[in-house]
C-alpha cells in the first residue's frame, strides 16, 4: 500500500457522505492532529471519472483544512463505479459515530443492510418516507350493525352453535348488508321461529 | 421551543403505533378501538405516538357537547413519547394532530381525553394545548393484578376482557369485574382521573361544568410523571430553576 502526500486543495469530499460529527468530536480530533499529526491516511479515488473524491476521512479532511494543513497523506484506490465507491464509504464509516440521516436515507436500503444496519434501525430510518398526513374518518350516523352478547349455559351454547352451523348452509336472503355469517344464520333461525309463533 | 419545531407528524399504521405504545407508554398496553394514529418523527425517526378512536362506551360521551352526532367526536386514548424528544414536544405534537384532524375530518367537532392521575399525570399537556377541564373524579376503575399488570375494570369482564383472563377457568366474562377481581386477588389503585375536552368547532357548547385548573390542587389530584405533586409546587420549583414556565 502506497501512501502519498497530496495537496489538500486537490481533494474533493463525496457529495453523498452521510457521516456527521459533533462539536466535541471535532475538538477531540483537532487535539489529536495537533499532538500526533496526520497518522492515518485518507482513502481517495484515483479513477478518472471520480478523481480525487474522498471516500474515507471526510471528517479528518475538514479538520485539516480548518487547521491550515497544506498536504495530507493519502492512499489511492481505483473505483470507477460510484455505487462501489459508496459501499466502501459506508464500510469505512460503519460503527463510527453519528450519521446524517437525511443523506443516509438517499442510499439504497439493500446496500445499508449489506454493510451492517439491521432491519430495526432501517425501519426507523425509512418509515417517514412512506407515510403521509391524509386520512379518512367515518362521518354521518351510527353504523347499521351491532354486537349483542348473551350469557349461556354450556348446553344452551352447544345447541345454538350447532343450529347456527346448520343454518349457515341455507340461503342468504335478508342479510341487510351484514357480512357476518353467524349473525345472518342466527337471524334466519329466529325469524323462522317468530313466523311459526304468529 | 427549540428542536420541538423540527418534529414532523405523519399518519402511521396501527401495527407501527401499537409496537411503539407497548414499548413506551407507561401502561405498556394499547387501546383496540383506536383507529387513527399519528407518529411524531424527529431526525427521521419515530419518537412519539398519539392514538385516537371512538370511546368504548360512546353514547355516554356524546351528550357532553350539545348536538354531537354519532361520528362527530374522538377520544385521544393513548399518547406516548420517548426521552429523545425535547421539551414542549408533546403540546406541539398535539396541536399539529388537532390541525390535521380539522383538515382531514372536518366533521369532528371535539376531542375528549382522560389524564390518569393514579399513575401518570394530571394533564399538563392538555392544559398547555387549550383543553377544558371538565371532571376530576376518584378513579375506581384501575386494578393491579397479582402479576403486576394494571388493568381497567372493563378488562376483567364482558367483551373487553383480556384474552389471557378470558381463558382462566376460575373466573368468567359473565361475572362482574368485582367478583373476578376478588377471585384473582386484583387490588384497586386509588387516585384521580381527570377529563379534558377540546372544542375543535368553537361554536359548540360543552354541557358539563368547566372546572378551573386550580380545582386540581384543591382536590389533591395533582400528579406529574407518576409522582403526587401540586401544580403550585411544580411552578415554584420551575421558577427556582430559573424558568418561568411550568414543566411539561
Amino acid at each position: 500500500m502506497e501512501i502519498v502526500n497530496v495537496d489538500i486543495k486537490t481533494l474533493k469530499p463525496a457529495e453523498y457522505n452521510p457521516r456527521k460529527a459533533s462539536k466535541s468530536q471535532y475538538n477531540d480530533l483537532k487535539k489529536s492532529l495537533k499532538e500526533f499529526g496526520f497518522v492515518d491516511p485518507l482513502i481517495v479515488n484515483s479513477a478518472e471519472s471520480r478523481k480525487n473524491i474522498v471516500i474515507g476521512g471526510h471528517f479528518r479532511l475538514r479538520v485539516a483544512i480548518d487547521m491550515k494543513f497544506e498536504t495530507v497523506p493519502v492512499v489511492y484506490v481505483d473505483i470507477s463505479d460510484i455505487e462501489k465507491e459508496k459501499e466502501l464509504n459506508l464500510r469505512l464509516n460503519f460503527n463510527q459515530g453519528e450519521w446524517d440521516i437525511d443523506l443516509l436515507a438517499n442510499i439504497d436500503e439493500d446496500l445499508l443492510k449489506e454493510v451492517g444496519w439491521d432491519d430495526d434501525e432501517l425501519g426507523k430510518m425509512f418509515q417517514l418516507n412512506s407515510y403521509g398526513t391524509d386520512f379518512d374518518l367515518p362521518d354521518g350516523d351510527k353504523e347499521p350493525f351491532q354486537q349483542i352478547t348473551f350469557t349461556l349455559a354450556d348446553k344452551q351454547a352447544e345447541l345454538i352453535k350447532s343450529s347456527v352451523g346448520i343454518a349457515k348452509k341455507g340461503n342468504n336472503a335478508d342479510v341487510f348488508g351484514n357480512e357476518n355469517s353467524n349473525g345472518n344464520a342466527l337471524y334466519r333461525i329466529v325469524k323462522e321461529w317468530a313466523e311459526q309463533k304468529t | 421551543m427549540g428542536r420541538a419545531k423540527d418534529i414532523i407528524l405523519r399518519v402511521i399504521p396501527s401495527r407501527v403505533a401499537n409496537k411503539f405504545i407497548r414499548e413506551c407508554h407507561y401502561s405498556g398496553r394499547v387501546v383496540n378501538t383506536s383507529t387513527l394514529h399519528f407518529g411524531c418523527f424527529l431526525d427521521r425517526c419515530l419518537h412519539g405516538v398519539m392514538s385516537f378512536g371512538s370511546p368504548m362506551i360512546k353514547k355516554n360521551m356524546l351528550g357532553m357537547v350539545e348536538g354531537t352526532g354519532w361520528n362527530e367526536m374522538l377520544e385521544l386514548n393513548r399518547m406516548a413519547f420517548d426521552e429523545y424528544l425535547p421539551k414542549y414536544s408533546e403540546s406541539r405534537c398535539l396541536s399539529i394532530a388537532i390541525r390535521l384532524i380539522k383538515k382531514n375530518a372536518p366533521h369532528i367537532k371535539w376531542i375528549v381525553s382522560f389524564a390518569d392521575g393514579c399513575q401518570s399525570g394530571d394533564g399538563t399537556i392538555y392544559r398547555a394545548t387549550g383543553f377544558n377541564l371538565t371532571q376530576i373524579k376518584i378513579n375506581n376503575s384501575l386494578y393491579r393484578l397479582p402479576d403486576g399488570r394494571v388493568v381497567n375494570n372493563l378488562n376483567m369482564t364482558g367483551k373487553y376482557m383480556l384474552s389471557d383472563l378470558a381463558k382462566r377457568k376460575d373466573i368468567s366474562s359473565a361475572w362482574s369485574y368485582n367478583k373476578n377481581a376478588k377471585i384473582m386477588g386484583a387490588k384497586p389503585i386509588r387516585g384521580y382521573q381527570l377529563r379534558y375536552i377540546y372544542l375543535i368547532d368553537k361554536s359548540c357548547k360543552i354541557t358539563v361544568p368547566i372546572l378551573p385548573f386550580s380545582k386540581i390542587d384543591e382536590m389533591g389530584a395533582g400528579m406529574y410523571k407518576g409522582k403526587k405533586i401540586t401544580i403550585k409546587e411544580r411552578n415554584l420549583r420551575s421558577k427556582c430553576k430559573g424558568s418561568t414556565s411550568s414543566p411539561n
